[in-house]
């Protein structure tokens, strides 16, 4: 009897423990991978949302809180000192720190690169013949969206760069043995994706959802890529489509949610709630959308109002307010070659609405309440200096707001004059250029033309530069445009600040950025050169 | 075999691992010099005596006779002649002619018995034997069986049967010893008596070697233990006011170390067994609970169900966890029912917490001081208005009125306590045994808000259903309950004295400081509300078969199943300066089987002795989570209970997803085989090996280990040349080599995924997927293969101990390796390094003084281990952004080296151009003319040189004092509160830390204005000595006890943390204080408790 029990509870384990092969089989069950996404419409709509918001990243990151600042400072746009920058400042008004170890090079470069990797699984995908539960043409306009999206990191790329690796399909096992393609390379994948992009986008009013790429977009960027590749007459062609497409005009009275309070019709463009196209602004060819807690809203804490809008409530007497822009932490200023030598009176880009200058005052609870606000000391400009409004940005509900959350505008109908002045320049049409450039005066000065025309003897390349500074203020990627032009280090040595907010130590070979020191090192297979002077 | 003792040139690198050597070399010396002394040691009655005596006394005589004949004589006193001296010249004689001489003109003669027994008799008689019996019983009155009743100088013995009786024939007038492994010696002349019954005592230093303790999968006695396995003392495990039982066990065992990274009620430590076998994976012991791996927190164990705990330390002890096992092993075992009457106890304490020690913030004064040296070092101009030296608007009314804030008293509660109560039944008879337990625990903080509740319950049953097959299970139910919003150490520290705490309306003002909108009330935190709870929910059954037919084996099965259910919400509103009001609520669940069979074998050949054990188990562990966060509430009424009232609603939770707390599934299955041999109790030989199952490995590798160990022990005082010499209890060597393994990897690490995230259009929410991680398919576990060398020991009957020396290295670490981002990818894992520790635990336990009334008993611990990155990556450099550096140890504090601060008049152009007078002032160390990131070094390590451990205990009569002493010497670590990095103008300081300025000219601290731009983190020595618990016990005495109709009754005061020493700065060495604003669950201050406590049982 026992011995059957006994023998009849191990045959009961041997039956319980004839485990299936299957028990240590590992089944995702919380987890997406390319091959559960990357196969029906539904999940090329997700990897869109996923691209896009990686894109959005870009300028939106506090990684460290100043990255924002490689963009502007250094160049004749923006300055600052050294107790109020970040790591990733200092090198770029500081040059003889800017060091193949540089942060603002290395998040820049991963941000591309993540980019471009994430457009080429879905290019991949959607190019791949056994995908079949979506059809041609919707694989066709998510493959068109997502080479518009790899075209735009690999032109960032060059740009600063130089040379870069190009990779085209995504990794499934690890590669260290990467090597820097010829300029001319990327730049032809560049113009291969665009004119794909080019050939199958829809136009802005067609877009499957607001902030999807449309053809407009395709355009602006493969015009200011020709620029860049010295072919004005594609620049040319490509600025006068758009423009002629009907599509975008130029915003000359007021709109939207401020437009019953002070202000003016450019201010108005940059007002959260007024940026994007459904809102009124008929000038904005490309937006990157973010919106005050909905959830997607935001992916990072964007610090753009934080870089832009100076510390004023750290004066006594003085409190956060709407007006002023909420809490800004004035880590850059603008260089006073435009607070004082930019903008004439009568321009509107220089009214009261567009650059803060003067400050008051505000907390009633001061004795000095209403006076005008005159401080002295070491480094007052953090607190009080003049600073331009586009990243104003004010919750009430959210006073410290550590983020800044308002629509990035990546490109719009202003842009695309300046682009197509300079196209017309290179062209030897200095009366094409003026007329471009005048369409803009036209609506930024109310007097005009009695102010603010301009001739086809003032056209030069410095001069339409100047124009994009008074139009595109912390606004354009204004490294990337004086790198482009070929123009930053002499417009430094010009026009850059001096005394304690000085650009130092800049080389001719700073103008491209250091290949991250890391990507050489851990690129074991193959050299990655390193841009020379680094 | 060459290979596992003396393994590739073990003891000849580093300096530690000479330390070692010299160690084991001083107790071979011992050992040998032990061997010679005793081999010295013999008997005969042929030994050749030389004396000369004059006019001695006969009986002195006969003592000198024996003394240097070393024989034995029998006599009785009374048979002696009376007044006869002796006169005697011997020149070597044997010593049987020489008693002959003595004799001469006596009535006495002597025979030899035996061959060893020199008995004198009256001319004539005959020696007679006489027939003695007896009962021999330990203290408590159970009889003692096994006991050796010998008598003295003769081989003639008998033991004693089950009910501890014996019975012997001995010459008359002859003295019987009784010896007992584990009790002392008693040696009692028999004279005429024909029944002798014998109490015998315990031996505090040679019982221990007869403890019967676990081992995992079974249990051994301590003497045929190969491997390393401490057990924690038992007065670590009563008496102590904590909530969680490591809290007791910190700094008491040798080679493990338990780390409170805050003192905050409810929060667990750090476990660590010997050195750091990982760099990535979890360094975290596995912890068995009665046999079974257990899945959740020590928080859900009630220290007083406790029974025991047995630390695994090296390979050979580890290995039968396979996977599992490269951490060491906690084998935790609770109480279970005795036959007997139930009993029924009740053990509670209560007492008042403290702060052990304050840190204060600078006072309305200093502060205000501090405000015009800041300005001043600035170089600023107060703009005007000027607030009155204060900084803010909302300080002026306070500074005004002189009426000063002190935030951290405002923040703590002066009526912390920490109570406890469990109600206990227990019994049970021969087939049918039981224990209940019901617990309630409660540690209200020192800090207004914090708080912990554990309520539990357990049931042990076992049960003999036939003498061949048992029953049985362990049921507990534990609720951890950490519910509450609380308020910010941080911000209380940081707090304007003349920060204004109230509205009028008496409400906590969101913004004491206000303009400055940074630093929000401290208070805040006590509006939040917090459902915090955590249960376990655990169920084990067993069954134990033990077939007839085949004598020794044993079939045990163990089925066990784990439901952990948690729950965290909060919601915070207007009052707490969220002016839309967010809600967030979670809910986690585990669920965890474990099916274990063990067959295992016991049989004796002889001498020899084997012990086979076999496992086959599977394990299955699935975690879900689903969370909710909703914000714009129309008001705060409802908290988080109506979280569907958010306007804007979120499923998932950001945070969740990058801890890695998705969902997931893992399984495990495993096979095992274990060998104990024994020849005689001398010669131990232990082999395991252990073949495991994981399904988080990758496709392109197996998924099984194995892990395979050896050890080998030799019980040296069992030899017959100690088995005889009295001062030695016990001496055993032990050595053990073998492998085990860590999983290292959460599921999923081996595929390509995507993340998921969210992006925006118009309004409209969409989710979106980006890259997440390269998947590496050839991922395996990590393998740590170890050396143990120990030798524990027992003398005098006073003192015992363990030495260990050991050596692990680990291979196949699991690393996240860098990718160039061109791939797209960040990192990938990869088992890619090596790690080596060395290290030595010493434990010694010795009994200082030992009389009727009074010991005095010492618990001494120390241990060291050295942890050496052998290899990293495949290019064999260092990583200095994650502070891991080849051929240095983990924990490496990599950074400026601070020389000081710049004085006005030196000149820094040189080494460090544009520093200012009171700024850091760093070592140039590559000479570059300038501070940079390439003039960093090591400058010490997180990881303590050494600790130790003392506990001295003072019995007198029935009052017992305890003292427990810990240390940790030789460390380092980040010391934030010396940082204010750029906010010194903002916030209130330390009151103790002080600044530099022109004239008191500091070497040590910045000036206010010094913003640290390196990022200078304070690296600060963090050693201490802390008395870490005193306890006075009164054990109320049995008869007045028994007159109260009670079984027994205890009474403690105990203090915890009563004083620490140390040249830390700040709140305390060993908690971690986090810098930052956030609301830091961590940053709490050191806790001092005294509590009063009872024990009571009824008969």
């Amino acid at each position: 009897m026992k011995t059957k029990f006994f023998l009849s509870i191990l045959f009961m384990q041997a039956l319980l423990f004839s485990c299936k092969k299957s028990f240590l089989a590992e089944n995702l069950v919380s987890t997406y991978s390319p091959s559960n996404v990357l196969v029906d419409s539904l999940g090329f709509e997700a990897a869109m949302a996923g691209l896009q918001a990686q894109v959005r990243t870009q300028y939106t990151y506090a990684g460290d809180q100043g990255l924002i600042g490689c963009m502007y400072l250094g160049t004749d746009m923006a300055n600052t000192i050294p107790s109020q920058s970040t790591a990733a400042m200092l090198p770029y008004f500081q040059y003889n720190t800017l060091t193949s170890t540089d942060p603002g090079a290395l998040y820049y470069w991963g941000w591309a690169y993540q980019t471009i990797n994430n457009a080429n699984l879905i290019i991949q995908a959607a190019e791949n013949p056994a995908v079949t539960a979506t059809g041609a043409a919707n694989k066709a306009y998510i493959d068109a969206e997502a080479r518009f999206y790899r075209a735009y990191a690999y032109d960032f790329l060059v740009t600063l760069w130089g040379p870069v690796p190009l990779i085209t399909v995504p990794l499934t096992v690890p590669k260290v043995n990467f090597t820097r393609a010829p300029v001319d390379s990327v730049n032809a994948q560049i113009v291969q994706d665009l004119t794909n992009s080019i050939a199958t986008l829809p136009p802005v009013t067609g877009v499957r959802k607001e902030g999807r790429p449309n053809i407009a977009m395709a355009q602006q960027l493969l015009a200011e890529v020709s620029l860049r590749m010295s072919n004005p007459a594609v620049t040319q062609q490509l600025c006068q489509t758009i423009i002629s497409s009907g599509n975008f005009s130029l915003i000359n009275s007021r709109y939207g949610v401020n437009a019953g309070q002070p202000g003016d019709y450019y201010s108005d463009m940059f007002v959260y709630g007024n940026e994007r196209r459904s809102q009124g602004n008929t000038e904005a060819i490309w937006v990157e959308e973010q919106d005050y807690n909905i959830p997607g809203g935001s992916t990072n804490s964007d610090q753009h109002r934080r870089m832009w809008v100076p510390g004023y409530y750290n004066v006594a007497g003085m409190v956060i307010c709407d007006s002023l822009g909420g809490r800004g932490i004035g880590r850059m200023r603008l260089s006073r070659w435009i607070m004082y030598n930019l903008y004439d009176s009568n321009d509107m880009r220089n009214s009261i609405y567009n650059i803060h200058r003067v400050f008051y005052y505000n907390n009633p609870s001061s004795p000095l309440f209403g006076q005008q606000v005159i401080i002295t000391g070491t480094d007052t400009l953090t607190q009080t200096s003049p600073y331009s409004t586009k990243w104003n940005n004010y919750q009430p509900t959210n006073l410290f707001g550590y983020g800044t959350i308002k629509d990035l505008i990546m490109m719009r109908l202003g842009e695309t004059y300046l682009l197509l002045a300079e196209a017309q320049f290179l062209q030897g049409n200095p009366t094409g250029a003026a007329a471009s450039i005048n369409a803009l005066r036209q609506r930024a000065y109310p007097g005009y033309p009695a102010y603010g025309q301009v001739q086809p003897s003032d056209i030069t390349l410095d001069f339409i530069l100047d124009e994009r500074a008074r139009e595109l203020v912390a606004e354009e990627n204004r490294r990337m445009t004086l790198v482009r032009t070929g123009t930053l280090l002499e417009r430094v040595q010009r026009l850059g600040d001096t005394g304690a907010t000085a650009i130092t130590g800049m080389s001719a070979y700073n103008v491209l950025l250091p290949i991250p020191q890391e990507e050489i090192d851990l690129n074991e297979g193959a050299v990655l050169t390193q841009n020379s002077g680094y | 075999m060459k290979k596992f003792l003396f393994h590739s040139g073990v003891f000849s690198r580093a300096i530690t691992q000479q330390r070692l050597l010299l160690m084991f070399k001083w107790a071979f010396f011992f050992i040998f010099a032990l061997c010679l002394k005793v081999s010295a040691k013999g008997y005969s009655q042929d030994n050749k005596i030389s004396l000369e005596i004059k006019n001695m006394e006969f009986r002195k005589v006969l003592t000198l006779l024996q003394k240097k004949g070393k024989i034995h004589l029998l006599y009785s006193n009374e048979m002696l002649p009376v007044g006869k001296e002796i006169s005697l010249t011997a020149r070597d004689e044997g010593v049987l002619e020489v008693l002959q001489k003595v004799l001469v003109n006596t009535d006495l003669q002597y025979q030899v018995l035996n061959e060893e027994l020199v008995v004198l008799t009256l001319r004539g008689a005959e020696v007679r034997n006489m027939p003695v019996k007896g009962r021999i019983t330990d203290e408590k009155g159970q009889p003692l069986s096994g006991v050796t009743v010998g008598v003295e100088g003769s081989k003639t013995a008998v033991t004693t049967n089950a009910n501890g009786e014996y019975e012997i024939s001995v010459p008359e007038n002859s003295r019987l010893v009784f010896s007992y492994v584990g009790y002392i010696r008693q040696s009692i002349s028999v004279g005429q008596r024909s029944s002798l019954d014998v109490v015998l005592v315990v031996n505090p230093i040679s019982s221990s070697l007869n403890d019967v303790i676990v081992v995992g999968y079974g249990t051994q006695k301590r003497s045929d233990v190969t491997g390393s396995v401490v057990s924690v003392p038992q007065s670590r495990l009563s008496e102590l006011p904590v909530t969680n039982v490591m809290d007791a066990v910190e700094g008491s065992v040798a080679g493990f170390t338990v780390t409170q990274n805050s003192s905050a009620p409810g929060t667990t430590a750090t476990l660590q067994v010997r050195g750091l076998n990982s760099i990535n994976a979890s360094t975290t012991p596995l912890i068995v609970l009665d046999g079974v791996p257990f899945p959740g927190s020590t928080n859900d164990i009630n220290p007083n169900d406790i029974a025991s705990i047995e630390i695994l330390k090296d390979a050979s002890a580890t290995a039968i966890y396979g996977t599992r096992g490269s951490s060491g092993v906690l084998l935790i075992t609770t109480k279970r029912g005795r036959t007997g009457k139930p009993v029924i106890r009740y053990n509670a304490y209560a007492g008042p917490e403290y702060f052990s020690h304050t840190f204060k913030p600078m006072d309305g004064a200093q502060y205000v001081e501090k405000n015009i040296i800041y300005n001043e070092q600035r170089g600023v101009t107060p703009p005007q208005p000027v607030y009155d030296s204060v900084i803010n608007l909302a300080e002026v009314p306070n500074f005004r009125a002189g009426h000063q804030v002190d935030w951290i008293k405002e923040v703590s509660r002066a009526d912390a306590s920490i109570q406890s109560h469990n109600l206990n039944v227990s019994g049970g008879t021969n087939d049918v045994k039981y224990y209940i337990n019901g617990e309630y625990t409660k540690d209200n903080g020192i800090l207004k808000g914090y708080q912990y509740r554990r309520v539990s319950l357990r049931s042990n049953l076992d049960v003999n259903l036939t003498p061949w097959l048992t029953i049985g299970s362990t049921l507990f139910y534990a609720n951890n309950n950490y519910d509450g919003g609380h308020v910010n150490l941080t911000l209380a520290g940081q707090m304007s004295p003349y920060g204004q705490e109230y509205n009028a309306d008496g409400t906590y003002d969101i913004y004491p400081m206000y303009t400055q909108l940074l630093y929000m009330n401290p208070l805040l935190g006590l509006y939040e509300p917090v459902i915090n709870r955590s249960n376990n929910l655990t169920g084990t059954g067993y069954l134990e078969v033990k077939p007839a037919i085949i004598k020794g084996l044993k079939y045990h099965l163990n089925a066990s199943y784990s439901d952990l259910p948690g729950r965290y919400d909060y919601y915070t509103g207007r009052n707490m300066g969220d002016l839309i009001g967010h809600a967030y609520a979670q809910n986690t669940e585990t669920q965890n089987w474990i099916l274990e069979n063990i067959l295992s074998y016991t049989r004796d050949f002889g001498q020899h002795h084997i012990d086979l054990t076999a496992l086959y188990s599977a394990q299955h562990d699935n975690f879900f989570v689903t969370s909710l966060a909703a914000n714009t509430f129309i008001n705060d009424q409802l908290g988080f209970n109506n979280i569907n009232a958010g306007q804007v609603q979120s499923a998932g939770n950001m945070d969740a997803l990058n801890n890695n707390a998705e969902p997931s599934q893992y399984a495990l299955l495993s096979q095992m085989g274990r060998l104990n041999y024994s020849y005689a109790g001398k010669y131990l030989l232990t082999l395991t090996a252990r073949r495991d199952g994981y399904s988080g490995f990758g496709a392109l590798t197996s998924k099984y280990g194995t892990f395979p160990s050896v050890a080998a022990a030799w019980n040296i005082a069992k030899e017959d040349f100690l088995k005889n010499v009295s001062f030695v209890n016990a001496l055993k060597l032990r050595a053990s080599y073998g492998t085990t393994g860590n999983s290292a990897i959460t599921p999923y690490q081996t595929i390509t995924t995507l993340g998921v995230t969210q992006y925006v259009y118009d309004g409209t929410t969409a989710t979106g997927t980006v890259a997440g991680s390269l998947g590496n398919a050839g991922l395996k576990w990590e393998s740590t293969t170890g050396t143990n060398i120990g030798i524990d020991f027992g003398l005098f009957n006073r003192i015992d101990g363990t030495v260990e020396g050991y050596l692990t290295k680990t291979s196949d670490l699991l690393l996240s390796r860098n990718l160039p981002m061109i791939t797209g990818y960040s990192s990938i894992l990869d088992n890619i390094g090596k790690l080596q520790n060395t290290g030595m635990d010493v434990s010694i336990h010795s009994i200082n003084v030992r009389t009727k009334n009074f010991t005095w008993e010492t618990n001494l611990t120390y241990s060291f281990f050295h942890n050496k990155i052998t290899q990293l990556y495949g290019n064999n450099q260092s990583d200095t952004g994650n502070s891991w550096f080849l051929g240095k140890s983990l924990g490496a504090i990599y950074t400026y080296k601070l020389l000081g601060v710049w004085q006005v008049g030196q000149n820094p152009a040189a080494s460090q151009p544009g520093a200012q007078p009171g700024d850091l002032k760093f070592a140039d160390l590559n000479k570059s003319g300038s501070i940079t990131a390439a003039d960093r070094t090591i400058v010490g390590y997180t990881v303590p040189k050494w600790t130790g451990g003392i506990i001295n205990t003072f019995t007198y009569r029935d009052f017992s004092l305890r003292i427990f002493i810990s240390t940790t010497q030789g460390a380092m670590k980040n010391n934030p509160i010396l940082n204010p990095a750029d906010q010194a103008g903002a916030i209130n300081l330390p009151a103790s830390v002080g600044y530099w300025t022109a004239a008191n000219q500091s070497n040590t601290r910045s000036s206010l204005a010094y913003t640290n731009p390196l990022g200078y983190a304070y690296p600060s020595k963090d050693g201490y000595t802390r008395i870490r618990d005193v306890t006075l016990n009164y054990h109320v005495p049995a008869r007045i006890v028994n007159s109260w109709g009670l079984g027994s009754l205890s009474c403690y005061l105990s203090g915890r943390n009563l004083h620490t020493f140390t040249k830390w700065t700040g709140w305390d060495p060993e908690t971690n204080y986090n810098g930052g604003t956030s609301v830091n669950y961590d940053n709490y201050p050191q806790v001092a408790s005294y509590v009063f406590g009872v024990n009571i049982s009824l008969k």
